[in-house]
């Protein structure tokens, strides 16, 4: 069931959702009809943060499935950019980026009121980006039960033209729904499994 | 219950987070990137200086010296869980050293 935007207001009001810092305002004001409000039926707009990673293009492959630092290595090919309010990001046709929301999300599971259910959420893109060609997620989108963090943008720019990234512009769609039961760690489906991902049995 | 489990920490691509390796108990590494809220350590690491640190893992179940432990996020290589030996992990909660094996 995704929440509604006066089910998200419930939330983020008893901190079952956190999101900081809080999108405002809550409702447009009438004597404003100009005024930007991030909140739409059932859905939350997040604004882009400030930095920028670039992978750097290279003649090596990612092995996946190798068992090093994988993270390490993709750090050290990637380039950072750290944009300010008055600065952008050029996206060029084609190229792959990864970017932050400005917000952090928390979805506490040992909240209060999360009897026999929890909240979890999804990442959305949003119309008027999509319409030129900028994806901001691809594969991901999911938020589990228990994430706190900024949410990580796997960005392309499939559009004719180059796109102007700007710290602080909504750049995406945050959904919030509701998970049936508490999810807890289930440490049965590794019985068995010799893999260094599930309890070796000895 | 929460505990700390040594890991090696490398610069991350964002501010907000460093990259983690850590080793399972026969030694094998995988990496992950996490959030400076669930590490500790000393002085921030540099690309030419990684430095020893502590990651947050949730225990999830014992068996025998050997621990399943959560990780904050999902490693590169492979799934969120770790089967690593006890004394990989530092300040192990008082009621999860005490349990028996399962």
């Amino acid at each position: 069931m995704i929440l509604s935007n006066l089910e998200l207001h419930a939330a983020l009001d008893s901190k079952r959702l956190v999101i900081t810092p809080e999108p405002t305002p809550r409702e447009r004001n009438i004597a404003d009809p100009d005024e930007y409000c991030p909140y739409d039926t059932h859905a939350v707009d997040l604004t882009l943060g400030s930095e920028i990673i670039v992978p750097e293009p290279g003649v090596y492959a990612y092995d996946l499935l190798q068992q090093t630092s994988l993270a390490v290595f993709i750090e050290k090919n990637s380039r950072k950019y750290r944009l300010d309010e008055h600065s952008h990001f050029v996206l060029e046709r084609q190229q792959f980026i990864l970017g932050q929301t400005r917000e952090k999300i928390w979805l506490p599971i040992n909240h209060a009121k999360n009897k026999r259910k929890c909240l979890a959420a999804r990442i959305e893109g949003k119309s008027s980006r999509a319409r030129v060609g900028l994806l901001i997620h691809f594969t991901a989108p999911t938020v589990h039960p228990g994430f706190k963090g900024h949410l990580t943008l796997e960005m392309i720019n499939l559009g004719p033209a180059r796109i102007l990234l700007k710290p602080g512009m909504p750049i995406a769609q945050l959904l919030v729904e509701e998970v049936r039961g508490i999810p807890s760690p289930n440490p049965s489906q590794f019985q068995d499994q010799t893999t260094p991902s599930g309890l070796a049995t000895e | 219950m929460k505990a700390w489990l040594r890991c090696t920490l490398y610069p991350g691509q964002f501010g907000s987070e460093l990259a983690v390796v850590v080793k399972s108990y026969k030694g094998q590494v995988f990496s992950l990137f996490a959030s400076k809220e669930d590490l500790e350590y000393d002085e921030p690491p540099t690309n030419n200086c990684p430095v020893d640190g502590l990651v947050k893992v949730q225990l999830v179940k014992r068996q025998g010296n050997l621990l399943l432990v959560y990780l904050p996020q999902c490693t590169i290589e492979n799934g969120q869980y770790l089967t690593v030996a006890e004394n990989q992990i530092e300040r192990i909660p008082v009621a999860t050293a005490a349990q028996s094996a399962t």
